[in-house]
């Protein structure tokens, strides 16, 4: 009777606690020819948590001065870069040393940054609030600035049910957010599911793109595709494309601490590839043409841990495309283009 | 009396729950070698004990396919997964080369097992976003598909030689329906229960078994198109490179 009683009160306890709000699961969009995109199982998309997220994502509450966002560096007019430049302005003045990343499809990737510090999206998404070149604050600071907002508290109790902000669904927010940014709405799209067509010039820059660089086939093409092919047009490893004989920017190496990593770097998607300039990690290219013109006659052969899928190239000294192939090459570098992300009400900044 | 109904019952549903004692599971395992030893990576310390070509390995990605035990009779028992649908695997640098076969093989003895590196052409060509997450055919997991031209590369190999003093680079994606790759173990496999079957996969057979391949004298570079036949050389020597190593009870 005793342990019925006591049953009886704690039913009661529970019973009198608020219980979370229920939460509206996210559809996400999923570009046709997508594969299935792997959502973390311990933070599945909601209304909720998606619309948290993105306002943390634009939220200048993020920064030491409260000057700059995520989306300060990820423009959606510059495919999620920042606005042209090689390397970002963080709020004191410093400048960055790596190119901003572009922020699309990152549902299917599995190490994040240039060099793949991060393992997960919710971890990535914390490290530019901490890094003193870019927002130069402090988590912890973060969460009580948060917790102080009776708005934000209100967001994370309907997105996770929680009555106190903390660092870990900050993360979970924005992962929420970032893994909503699909991009598979290009020319290129529309070509392959029959709805548009290419230009001759597309077509031929289609074809060197998909040829192998290889001297015995009859159309020696710039072989894009080994490590830009495939629906998401990235391959998602770390590689040296023999950009420097030496190397002076360790990248992947600086997180492994295996010397046979120096010098590689996360193989970049092409998609959106004309919105995002400058190129490479270190934006030291302008334009696309300056990226073409480098595979086609400045690749160094001796560069430390260059990839062995560079050999065909590098064995003949460069693809050798002439101005017309080059040309073709870009313009269908530029059918990559989707303008979706431009212009989707849902990756906007909610403070506008 | 009561007592007596409820341990019936208990008993009852203990045995109801007892797994079906006529079928067996298989766990296979496959260690990358070379000449016996561990497969090392990013070290130029491969010697092929043949050609005496000297390697260093960067990548060994396979896709494998119709699993199959051979019956007493000669036949062939397909393996299938949990749902009775065919069963997959990539094989990869970083992770481990196991293939789990649930518990729904007859209990038997079987002589030996196949398996095809590659895909058969309903695969190799169908829409690869139809593989759910996690599938070892999802293209996002496996970084084997060629792209929208469809078609999968079956084996990617890759790393560096020593070329007359020199370090150079090779590279061969074996893939086209032409170079499937049957493979074939032979051995006593009794299955009476829950077994692990360890084969090793030979890296240095790949350049030295049905063919001699030298990257210095046949080409350190193919996708299997244009090549001079050295993927196709590659791959029937690949049919040779897995050995039986052990059939081991599970607990």
């Amino acid at each position: 009777m005793k342990y019925f009683a006591l049953a009886l009160i704690a039913l009661m306890a529970v019973g009198c606690g608020e219980n979370p709000p229920p939460t509206t699961p996210f559809a996400l969009n999923v570009p046709q020819s997508f594969p299935p995109p792997p959502i973390p199982e311990d933070n599945p998309l909601t209304v909720e948590g998606v619309l948290l997220g993105r306002r943390l994502f634009y939220d200048p509450v993020l920064s030491r001065d409260s000057t700059q966002s995520c989306g300060s560096c990820h423009n959606t007019s510059f495919g999620m870069t920042d606005h042209g430049l090689r390397f970002s302005v963080g709020i004191t003045g410093a400048i960055g040393d790596r190119n901003s990343m572009p922020l699309h499809n990152l549902a299917y990737h599995t190490a994040f940054f240039w060099d793949g510090r991060a393992a997960t999206l919710r971890e990535q998404s914390l490290g530019p609030i901490e890094n003193p070149i870019e927002m130069d604050h402090s988590v912890s600071a973060v969460v009580a600035s948060l917790n102080a907002n009776p708005v934000y508290r209100e967001l994370f109790w309907k997105a996770f049910g929680i009555k106190s902000v903390d660092a870990e669904h900050i993360g979970l927010a924005m992962e929420q957010f970032m893994l909503t940014i699909m991009s598979g709405s290009s020319k290129f799209d529309r070509f392959a599911r029959g709805l548009e067509s290419l230009t001759p010039e597309e077509q031929l820059g289609m074809q060197l793109f998909n040829g192998e660089a290889n001297p015995n086939s009859p159309l020696r093409g710039a072989d894009c595709f080994h490590c830009h092919g495939g629906t998401l047009f990235t391959n998602h490893k770390f590689m040296n494309n023999g950009l420097d004989t030496v190397i002076t920017d360790p990248g992947l190496g600086a997180v492994t601490g295996n010397p046979n990593d120096m010098g590689k770097f996360k193989v970049p998607s092409l998609r959106n590839i004309a919105y995002t300039p400058p190129y490479m990690h270190d934006g030291r290219f302008q334009t696309l043409m300056e990226v073409v013109d480098f595979y086609n006659s400045g690749t160094h052969a001796n560069s430390p841990n260059i990839d062995p899928s560079m050999g065909d190239i590098i064995r003949a000294g460069g693809l050798g495309l002439n101005l017309q192939q080059r040309l073709a090459l870009v313009a269908f570098l530029n059918t990559l283009t989707d303008t979706s992300i431009e212009s989707d009400t849902l990756f906007q900044n909610p403070f506008n | 009396m009561r007592n007596l109904v409820l341990f019936s019952a208990l008993v009852a549903f203990a045995l109801s729950c007892t797994p079906d004692a006529t079928e067996a599971s298989l766990e296979l395992q496959v260690l990358p070698k070379w000449n016996g030893q561990d497969l090392a990576y990013s070290s130029m310390t491969l010697v092929q004990p043949e050609t005496g070509d000297t390697f260093q390995w960067e990548r060994s990605d396979m896709l494998l396919s119709e699993f199959a035990l051979i019956q007493e009779d000669g036949s062939r028992l397909p393996l299938v997964d949990d749902a009775g649908d065919p069963i997959y695997a990539f094989f990869s640098k970083d992770k481990p080369w196991v293939v789990t076969v649930p518990k729904n093989i007859p209990k038997a003895n079987y002589t030996g097992i196949e398996f095809t590196v590659g895909l058969d052409s309903v695969r190799n060509f169908g829409d690869p976003s139809q593989w759910k997450v996690g599938h070892p055919l999802n293209p996002t997991v496996n970084n084997l598909h060629w792209g929208w031209q469809g078609g999968y590369i079956f084996m990617a190999i890759e790393g560096f030689y020593q070329n007359s003093g020199a370090r150079e680079p090779w590279l061969y994606h074996i893939a086209t329906m032409e170079n499937r790759m049957p493979v074939r173990v032979n051995g006593n496999l009794d299955l009476r229960g829950a077994r692990r079957l360890v084969l090793n996969w030979n890296a240095e057979k790949l350049f030295y078994a049905i063919n001699e391949v030298r990257p210095s004298e046949d080409g350190a570079f193919s996708h299997s198109t244009f090549d001079g036949g050295v993927a196709h050389r590659i791959s029937e020597n690949v049919t040779q490179s897995f050995s039986w190593v052990a059939l081991e009870n599970v607990k």
